[in-house]
């Protein structure tokens, strides 16, 4: 029996967890090839090294979230699997006009006690919404909560104006868009992520980008870099086609199956062929396009002259519309020097993508507050990676699709055709994780059902 | 609670500073607090200012040497947050927080304190006891008249593994308690100093061993137990066997005394 050919599309978390699920869980040959058009796999998990000391940072996704307290972890558990060493994640520190709000006292003391009143309000309303297990299951849910509330109409409630200022510039880098741009839902996820009963936050001891890198080792896929593909369709024998063009040539190749495993952003950057197909990858695109921005601007210090304030691995800074910082060097024991990463995100994060390189360091230099310390005088290195658009914000009162709808856009003619993504889940990793592992055990059934199954 | 006055550094002299003899701490009240079975020596010093900008480092370093100086085995852990920082050993500890968040602080880490002494005692009554398996363990596959002798030191420790398993049990909930959200000061505090001593992962081994135990000396008790109820069965087994011996005797007595009587026609 010929092995069943699967494309993926995309070298991404997506397309490398994909591949090494199926890769697992098939009970028939597969042959695997994944297609990604950069110079390597990995796409949003990046850890580079700076340029004047070999000094690690991350660049993309800083942070994997921990669900092991509430349930079972599906990321933690691959991240266990593959042997990687983790350590735990935690800041509860805003700067807010140059003053450290690092517990709910400090809001007490430093922004009133209407501004406390308004923040315990505020928590009693978000848990009173979501349970740690509701929060848990939240992504898989057809219906998200009935809620047809903009997030903003919540913020609007909130009183005094110092509450309302302190929980947006807590809330922004994770909502990455604006309260008016996202559902009460999210918006009360997104606070409720920083409570531990809720989840935690890790890293990779070592860089995060170990996590794809440990994927891309264990794949036997055959893997096409530098080779993006511009048109998938369905050929006359009944077979999918999936054009590339490697080296300035256009090549075709048929497949049993197909995965693309894109960012939303990308999407569009592929002709879906077909009438039926490309209408439904056109409504998948309306329902799901909804961009949201990050942008990471990262420093290396001569030392960590902030932390005789702030001792936090991230804090919240009241600029750029809100932003957090990383202390990057604190993930390294042994580190002499100190890395801060600004993470801006939403408006701010797409308005300043514009910018040149060293308008963006000079601008996250002068947007430390005086009493952190001198950041120039210890400056050494900037660097800036942009992300427009590399997210998803789920809108004010969006509905989420059933599961499978999401992930199989047109089931009628090209029911073997699927699609991977963290935009749809939770815009996380562990929500790229979940759709791969709901699209592998699919495709996993599907080859077992026998010839006809995956064809 | 005691109090007294006592010098800053660990030669029992006031704590200078650079030899300049600006005095960084000087003559400050020690409390000497009960916790658990053991006592823990603190001070408390309010920071200059309510931001914890302070220029404090003298007065921290100072009252880091001073927490060093009580040579335990446990080096000191120094927990800095948002302008409060608690230096803590199990036998001495100093706080340095703004004035408004002393009580608060102090609390918590009396808390702590009591918690991880606590555990401290529990830990080594494990030790204690694990150091007697040996000798013990052969008790909990026989147990005979050979063994009489340690029946009483075996009850002993059956008591301690049970109030050992007891005390565990009671104290997991403050150390395994959920952390606080919206956090405080007070809570952070607390829950970085319990994880800073791995206060979580101690209950683990603790009660890890405790389970040991448990095995051996509910065997040991159990064979305790069959043995003397066969000691009281063998009693008994005897009692029988003596009567049934005299009712015999009666029985051969009578028959030979009707043997010896001649019957009347």
């Amino acid at each position: 029996m010929h092995p069943r050919r699967i494309a993926i599309v995309g070298g991404g978390p997506g397309g490398l967890f994909t591949a090494w699920l199926l890769e697992r869980m098939a009970s028939r040959r597969i042959e695997l090839t994944i297609y990604e058009a950069r110079d390597r796999v990995g796409g949003k998990v990046l850890t580079p090294s700076f340029d004047s000391a070999p000094v690690r940072y991350e660049a993309g996704a800083a942070e994997f979230y921990d669900y092991s307290a509430v349930d079972e972890d599906p990321l933690r558990h691959a991240v266990a699997m593959l042997g990687l060493p983790t350590q735990p994640l935690g800041g509860s520190a805003v700067l807010l006009d140059d003053t450290v709000v690092g517990t709910a006292d400090d809001v007490h003391d430093r922004l009133g006690p209407a501004a406390h009143a308004a923040l315990l309000a505020f928590d009693e309303r978000a848990k009173a919404a979501q349970s740690p297990r509701r929060f848990y299951a939240s992504g898989f849910d057809a219906v998200a909560d009935g809620s047809s509330r903009r997030f903003d109409a919540v913020m609007d409630a909130v009183h005094p104006p110092a509450a309302r200022r302190y929980l947006e510039t807590m809330l922004k880098s994770d909502l990455a868009t604006e309260p008016c741009r996202t559902s009460t839902e999210y918006g009360l996820q997104n606070y409720l992520m920083n409570d531990p009963a809720y989840m935690g936050l890790y890293c990779i001891s070592g860089g995060n980008e170990q996590l794809v890198q440990a994927l891309a080792a264990r794949v036997a896929a055959s893997v096409r870099l530098q080779e993006p593909v511009m048109a998938i369709g369905r050929t006359a024998s009944g077979s999918l086609w999936v054009e590339s063009r490697r080296g300035g040539q256009t090549l075709v190749e048929a497949f049993d199956t197909v995965i693309v495993a894109l960012p939303m952003a990308h999407l569009p950057l592929v002709r879906f062929v077909g009438g039926r197909l490309e209408a439904a990858l056109a409504a998948h695109c309306a329902h799901h396009a909804h961009p949201a921005h990050y942008l990471r601007v990262t420093i290396l210090f001569d030392r960590p002259f902030w932390r005789r304030r702030v001792r936090d691995a991230f804090f919240m800074l009241d600029r750029f519309g809100g932003c957090c910082l990383y202390d990057e060097s604190a993930r390294d024991p042994d580190a002499t020097h100190g890395v801060l990463g600004w993470l801006i995100a939403g408006t701010a994060a797409l308005e300043s993508c514009a910018r040149s390189d060293d308008e963006l360091v000079a601008l996250a230099l002068d947007s430390l507050p005086a009493s952190l310390g001198d950041g120039r005088a210890a400056f050494r290195e900037g660097r800036v990676h942009r992300w427009p658009g590399a997210v998803s914000a789920l809108p004010g009162g969006e509905r989420l699709a059933p599961v499978d709808q999401r992930h199989r856009p047109e089931p009628i003619d090209h029911p073997d055709l699927f699609l991977v993504g963290d935009y749809l889940f939770d815009s996380t990793l562990n929500g790229v994780l979940d759709s791969a592992s709901h699209v592998a055990g699919w495709v996993a059934a599907r080859l077992a059902e026998g010839p006809g199954g995956a064809a | 609670m005691i109090r007294r006055d006592a010098p800053m550094d660990g030669n029992g002299q006031p704590v200078r500073h650079d030899g300049s003899g600006q005095e960084v701490l000087g003559q400050v009240r020690v409390e000497e607090v009960p916790v658990d079975d053991a006592v823990l020596e603190l001070v408390v010093l309010p920071a200059a200012d309510a931001d914890g900008t302070r220029d404090g480092e003298g007065q921290e370093a100072a009252a880091l040497a001073w927490v060093a100086a009580c040579r335990t085995d446990t080096p000191p852990v120094q927990v800095p947050l948002y302008g409060t920082t608690v230096i803590w050993s199990p036998s001495r500890a100093a706080i340095l927080a703004p004035h408004a968040a002393l009580v608060a602080v102090r609390e918590a880490l009396l808390d702590f304190a009591r918690c991880d002494a606590a555990l401290r005692r529990l830990e080594g009554e494990a030790g204690l006891l694990l150091g007697r398996l040996d000798e013990d363990a052969p008790c909990a596959v026989e147990f005979d008249e050979r063994h009489i002798e340690r029946q009483a030191s075996l009850e002993e420790r059956f008591r301690r593994s049970v109030r050992l398993r007891a005390d565990l049990a009671d104290l997991a909930p403050a150390v395994l308690r959920p952390p606080v959200h919206p956090p405080t000061l007070a809570a952070q505090l607390g829950e970085r100093l319990r994880e800073r001593t791995r206060l979580a992962d101690r209950l683990e081994f603790v009660q890890a061993k405790a389970d040991v135990l448990d095995r051996v000396y509910d065997l040991c008790a159990q064979r305790v137990g069959d043995f003397a109820i066969a000691r009281r069965h063998l009693r008994l087994e005897w009692v029988i066997i003596v009567l049934l011996a005299a009712e015999l005797v009666v029985l051969l007595v009578e028959v030979l005394a009707g043997l010896g009587t001649t019957p009347t026609p």
